[in-house]
């Protein structure tokens, strides 16, 4: 409305641009020099909640842990070390899984012996009611006890929440791919490992495989500390790579069965793994129902 | 368009109210009322945004062409936003994690480009930054209405804090929860009937109220906000 009465004389003169310009700019320049000053007093506090946050992760799965610290952080991995009294309990992995709605970052703890400890999530946005069920204490002590070859242990799925539950088991799957010697790491940090106490007989008989392992990590450690700098790429050496035996087939949840095409890969490093998960995704909804057609007709 | 405090909150919070009677920023008020807090929390920061964005661009009037007023306004208003944004990062994680996406959002938010240019443009500063103050409330109040409902149907609790912990359960322990009220579905159909709830009100306590002035003034508001919005929807 105001526009045509604006429509003056001296709009086009150069002068009157110049000024259009000159007003833009200095507004500009204000507004970035208050963001400067808010950017620069919240910088810190900002970084210390989002360690905070994941540091309370860790000690929520460590719960007897008193302490917890950032020990490696790279572009694509980043482990937390949980204390108790100055020795290493375990190590958790923070790693980020693609879901229904947008990435689920988690938490996944693995205790000295070499077994989820716990996985927890620290932020997701999937869908409430559906995918958010993911984020439940009983479906996540699910994943507790799996090692390195076994990661997921073939767990169920939560019914509806497909996706959701397959991003967090790929979540922690790709936690165990990453290689770790915890006695290299302690030798590393100037602390000790306090061993992984078992809850009960059972669970012993289960770890004595994953123990002799760790026993062998430790002789090549100490032959060369040079490892220790890059434990990534060793570990095709010293386990025998956890993916490979991406015994796909063996990780298929629920009780789908039967057809190959239902089964998908658990780990999200393989390029192919990662192409079926995708496919996976674009169908989703049609998946699942003819997940369900499926069963009926197996029935 | 005289410095009346108490009018200018009657018309920003019930006569003009941006969400319940001009239908602005349907967008946040649809994404972030799943709990009391999240709706708490962005009509504070709602209120901030407009506050300061209002109070600025009132000063800078006078040396703001018209031909870049909308350029500036939306540098101002983006400035403000991203350091609200920052502070609740450094002060409230919780609600920053609750409200995410929906915090840098604000800066496309109608309701502050509308008080911008229909009212912070023409007005002295203490007026516009009581106006931003009032249309704040006046949001918040509607986002709290939708998230009341939302809440308390979709999950049986209310008041529970950002992280879905805490809260008075209502309903008792028993209740499972009606997840469609926290899915958009959900939202729409609140919103819808928590508008239709306010205009019934409005128009009971206008026909009580007929022969009184105020009454008049907030219904002519009223119409010519329907208006408004009638000639919008015809032009898309």
């Amino acid at each position: 409305m105001d526009k045509k009465e604006n429509l003056s004389t001296n709009e086009t003169s150069p002068k009157y641009l110049v000024k259009l310009v000159a007003v833009l700019t200095a507004i500009s320049v204000l507004v970035a020099a208050i963001l400067a000053a808010v950017n620069f007093f919240t910088k810190g506090k900002i970084a210390d909640n989002g360690s905070k946050a994941k540091e309370k992760a860790v000690l929520s799965i460590f719960t007897s842990g008193d302490e917890s610290r950032l020990y490696k952080k790279s572009e694509n991995e980043e482990i937390y070390l949980a204390y108790k009294d100055g020795g290493i309990l375990g190590y958790c992995v923070f790693i980020s899984s693609s879901g229904f709605s947008g990435d689920i970052d988690m938490m996944v703890g693995i205790s000295s012996d070499y077994t989820t400890a716990g996985v927890k999530i620290v932020s997701m946005s999937e869908t409430p009611g559906v995918g958010s069920k993911t984020n439940s204490d009983e479906f996540l002590s699910r994943f507790i006890g799996g090692n390195h070859s076994d990661p997921v242990k073939g767990c169920d799925a939560i019914s509806g929440a497909t996706i959701s539950s397959k991003a967090v088991a790929e979540g922690v799957a790709a936690a165990h791919g990453i290689n770790i010697d915890l006695e290299t790491v302690a030798a590393e940090v100037g602390a000790s490992v306090i061993q992984n106490v078992p809850e009960s007989d059972a669970e012993e008989t289960n770890n004595e495989p994953d123990e002799t392992e760790s026993s062998a990590d430790v002789d090549d450690g100490e032959d060369a500390n040079t490892e220790d700098t890059t434990p990534d790429e060793p570990s095709s050496e010293n386990d025998p790579e956890p993916e490979p035996p991406s015994g796909n087939d063996n990780y298929v949840y629920g009780e789908v069965g039967g057809d190959p095409s239902y089964r998908y890969g658990r780990y999200a490093e393989t390029a192919e793994n990662q192409y079926r998960i995708e496919i996976s995704r674009s169908e989703e909804t049609a998946e699942v129902e003819t997940d369900d057609e499926d069963e009926t007709e197996e029935e | 368009m005289k410095s009346n405090v108490g009018k200018q909150f009657k018309d920003g919070v019930i006569a003009n109210n941006p969400v319940f009677v001009q239908l602005l920023g349907m967008c946040p008020t649809l994404a972030t009322t799943t709990a009391v807090v999240n709706a708490l929390g962005m009509g504070a920061a709602v209120i901030v945004v407009l506050m300061f964005s209002n109070l600025f661009i009132s000063l800078l009037r006078k040396i703001i062409p018209k031909q870049v007023r909308i350029a500036s306004y939306i540098v101002i208003i983006s400035g403000f936003v991203t350091a609200v944004e920052l502070i609740i990062k450094a002060f409230f994680p919780s609600i920053d994690a609750a409200l995410g996406l929906f915090i840098p959002l604000i800066v496309v938010n109608c309701i502050i480009l509308a008080r911008a240019e229909a009212f912070a443009s023409k007005n002295r500063p203490m007026p516009s930054m009581i106006d931003g103050i009032a249309t704040g409330a006046g949001f918040t109040f509607a986002l709290v209405c939708v998230a009341f409902v939302r809440e308390l149907l979709g999950t049986g609790k209310i008041f529970a804090s950002a992280d879905g912990t805490g809260g008075l359960s209502v309903f008792g322990g028993g209740y499972p929860g009606a997840p469609i009220f926290l899915l958009p579905a959900g939202a729409f159909l609140t919103l819808g009937f928590v508008i239709a709830a306010v205009q019934k009100i409005a128009s009971v306590i206008d026909k009580r109220s007929q022969n009184k002035k105020t009454a008049e003034a907030s219904e002519t508001a009223c119409g010519v906000a329907r208006d408004l919005s009638y000639n919008e929807d015809e032009d898309t």
